[in-house]
């Protein structure tokens, strides 16, 4: 289970209120990963497939085995049509082109019909059994990446049981309006089976952020859940749920009372939602006039056609992980070329800033075989990881340069801590710029590049990098997590950083300064930017640039409407003479309440 | 029967998408096709038991083909460790 990273899961930042009803139903919790409320009836997809078990006599062995044969040849034709109706993702189709390998693969199914025979067992209980051995040979294995396809086989293991009992895959076509998805985890099957119109929430037992629910939910706009421990075992199909992805919880077969408040809650957030829609054209500008931008952070590609409902200018950091962490090795350099250029072209106007792999610390992709190290948030990850491996680098880079020849791009380093770092992931960039050019590809040439602050050694040799790039981004949770030496996915610390400390602030004072000096442009990504109380900071201290979760941007408008820079100056001032981030909590809290109120109203 | 040796060069060695690509190949041949880098054969038809092989990169493999279209079956798999099974 892991907290958002850099990004505000739910970053309205209303004020709900939770409804006090006496709870008499059933409550789980997890971690919210995407904001809303959804009232509907479960249906639990990652259920345990109860498999029969029984003898055939000899003279049905036959039969038994047409049985068999009859539901691969089903099955192949599920993700046959699976393929078609995927055909947008390259992804997709190679692991379900994979699984069709599976299907007809000699070892696994000579040893199920040889069994079959042999054991005069039924095929759902003879493919039950031979699915766990191959995965435990698989989980045996030293390889982290290797050991991970122990998921696949188990996914096509369940296809073809499934298919034996004619248990058809939930797929959500039939699924009534309004189905809440609970699941374990959202396998690949599964997610090519879902239909999207008909969800109304998804809740999955594991999986952080990054997972394929959190990623599915976020770029279709439903609540969502991560880390619901016992999910599928406590909510069964057909039952009627609350997911209350405001405060983190499930409701298990509500009581009336509680469905009436949830509604009442449902409604008064989806009517903000829709006033601050409505606001999404109001110029960005303080009342005294500075105009602001504010762009989208996005993970995935398909998120940019959803950004420009919420007033984002564009994208103002597009993580590239997802595309390697959504296959079983790393993307090709077509692929990856295809999804920058979808965001760059689709992009609302202005730049899209992509930034490179930014693996390691919470987000590890075992192909890359990163080993299991004790501190990965100071290890082995992200840009030094790419620095170590220059063909997977210039493979990313050179899919970047030749996405901006179709608009407007800059690129940003993450994780820099010295002038070293830039130098090195610099001459890459002319390298792959040489090699274009001498094959006479085309790609964009004035490609401006820039860097992370996201160590506090960075912000303290600002001045230096400001030398080397031509703009900086301020990515303020992994520089809160370095500067305080607390681990963003320990809960029990990370809670209390809700808004900047003052050894924080001093060092954005210190990068604004240094790129004033250079007249270089300083944006922010984090998701403090993305609260009121941070982005009103953030703007006392000189940003003007903004990217953030595109749900936040609506509400930040309405705040920045309402306030002026002179204010938010005057405010950064009196907070950094406050010795406790208690102290500057309370001040900034009684200036922004009336605020937020009147924009509630 | 042929049998030649061939190192494995891509990056990722056996992961699932240069296995499907050798079991695609190797199923368009009449000929079987094995792969071995100890005395155990590895079923060219098999992703599973490719995928076990763990051949990771720069372990070289015995390949033997046997059957009626042997020397194309070959040529067709040695080209695919060449071209790194189609990777960058």
């Amino acid at each position: 289970m892991i907290p958002p990273s850099d990004e505000p899961g739910p970053a309205s930042g209303l004020d709900q209120k939770t409804p006090c009803a006496v709870a008499t139903s059933q409550l789980l919790t997890g971690v919210v990963v995407s904001e809303g409320i959804a009232i509907g009836t479960a249906l639990v997809i990652s259920e345990r497939l109860k498999v029969p078990r029984y003898e055939i006599p000899e003279p049905e062995i036959k039969q038994e085995l047409s049985r068999f044969d009859r539901t691969l040849v089903a099955s192949r034709e599920q993700l046959q049509v699976l393929k078609q109706k995927h055909w947008e993702s390259s992804q997709t189709v190679r692991i379900l082109e994979s699984q069709m390998l599976m299907l007809v693969d000699p070892l696994f199914m000579g040893d199920v019909i040889q069994r079959i025979r042999g054991e005069r067992r039924n095929a759902e209980a003879v493919v039950a059994d031979v699915t766990e051995e191959f995965c435990r040979s698989f989980e045996a294995l030293e390889d982290p990446y290797m050991r991970e396809r122990a998921a696949d086989v188990r996914d096509i293991g369940h296809r073809i049981i499934r298919n034996l009992l004619g248990r058809e895959y939930p797929s959500l076509e039939s699924a009534g309006l309004g189905t809440v998805l609970i699941c374990h985890q959202l396998s690949p099957s599964e997610v090519a089976h879902v239909s999207t119109r008909r969800i109304s929430g998804i809740a999955a037992e594991v999986g952080g952020t990054t997972s394929h629910a959190a990623i599915l939910a976020r770029g279709l706009g439903i609540p969502a859940l991560v880390g619901v421990t016992g999910a599928c075992s406590s909510v069964a199909s057909g039952d009627h749920v609350i997911l209350d992805c405001v405060n983190g919880r499930i409701r298990v077969n509500p009581s009336h009372e509680e469905v009436v408040e949830y509604s009442d809650l449902k409604r008064r957030l989806i009517i903000t939602k829709e006033r601050l829609l409505a606001a999404q054209n109001v110029d960005s500008a303080t009342q005294d006039g500075v105009s602001l931008s504010f762009r989208s952070n996005i993970s995935v590609p398909a998120e940019v056609e959803s950004i420009r409902p919420f007033g984002a200018q564009g994208v103002g950091l597009l993580r590239t992980e997802y595309l390697y962490m959504s296959s079983g090795g790393p993307p090709s350099e077509e692929d990856q070329y295809e999804a920058y250029r979808r965001v760059v072209e689709a992009s609302p106007c202005g730049y899209t800033i992509i930034r490179t792999l930014d693996i390691g610390g919470d987000k590890n992709i075992p192909y890359l075989g990163i080993p299991d190290e004790k501190n990965p948030f100071l290890g082995w990850r992200s840009i030094r990881f790419c620095l170590d491996n220059p063909s997977v680098f210039k493979t990313q880079l050179r899919a970047i340069l030749r996405a901006a020849a179709h608009g407007s791009v800059k690129v940003i380093y993450p994780m820099i801590s010295s002038v070293e770092e830039v130098r090195q992931a610099n001459q890459l960039v002319a390298e792959v710029r040489w090699e274009l050019d001498h094959k006479g590809i085309s790609y964009g040439k004035d490609v401006p590049i820039g860097v992370m602050i996201e160590v506090p050694s960075a912000a303290l040799i600002a001045e230096r990098l400001a030398e080397e790039t031509a703009f900086f981004s301020i990515g303020t949770n992994d520089l809160i997590q370095y500067t305080m030496a607390v681990d963003r996915t320990n809960e029990r610390l990370w809670s209390s950083f809700e808004t900047l400390p003052l050894s924080v602030l001093r060092l954005i004072q210190m990068v604004m300064r240094a790129a004033e000096a250079r007249q270089i442009p300083v944006s922010c990504c984090g998701e403090i930017g993305a609260t009121p109380a941070g982005f009103l900071l953030l703007l006392g201290l000189g940003i003007r640039d903004f990217s953030m979760n595109v749900f936040a941007i609506p509400q930040l408008k309405l705040i920045a409407s309402r306030i002026s820079l002179t204010k938010a100056r005057e405010l950064v001032t009196q907070v950094m003479s406050l010795s406790t981030t208690e102290e500057s909590r309370m001040l900034l809290e009684n200036y922004l309440r009336p605020i937020l109120e009147s924009i509630e109203e | 029967m042929l049998s030649k040796t061939a190192q494995v060069n891509n990056k990722l060695g056996f992961h699932l998408r240069a296995v499907s690509v050798i079991v695609q190949t190797a199923l368009k041949y009449r000929a079987t096709v094995t792969l071995a880098k100890d005395l155990r054969k590895r079923n060219g038809r098999s992703v599973f038991d490719l995928m076990l092989l763990e051949a990771s990169p720069g372990t070289t493999l015995t390949i033997e083909v046997d059957g009626v279209d042997e020397s194309e079956a070959m040529d067709a798999i040695l080209k695919l460790f060449k071209s790194n099974f189609g990777e960058d």
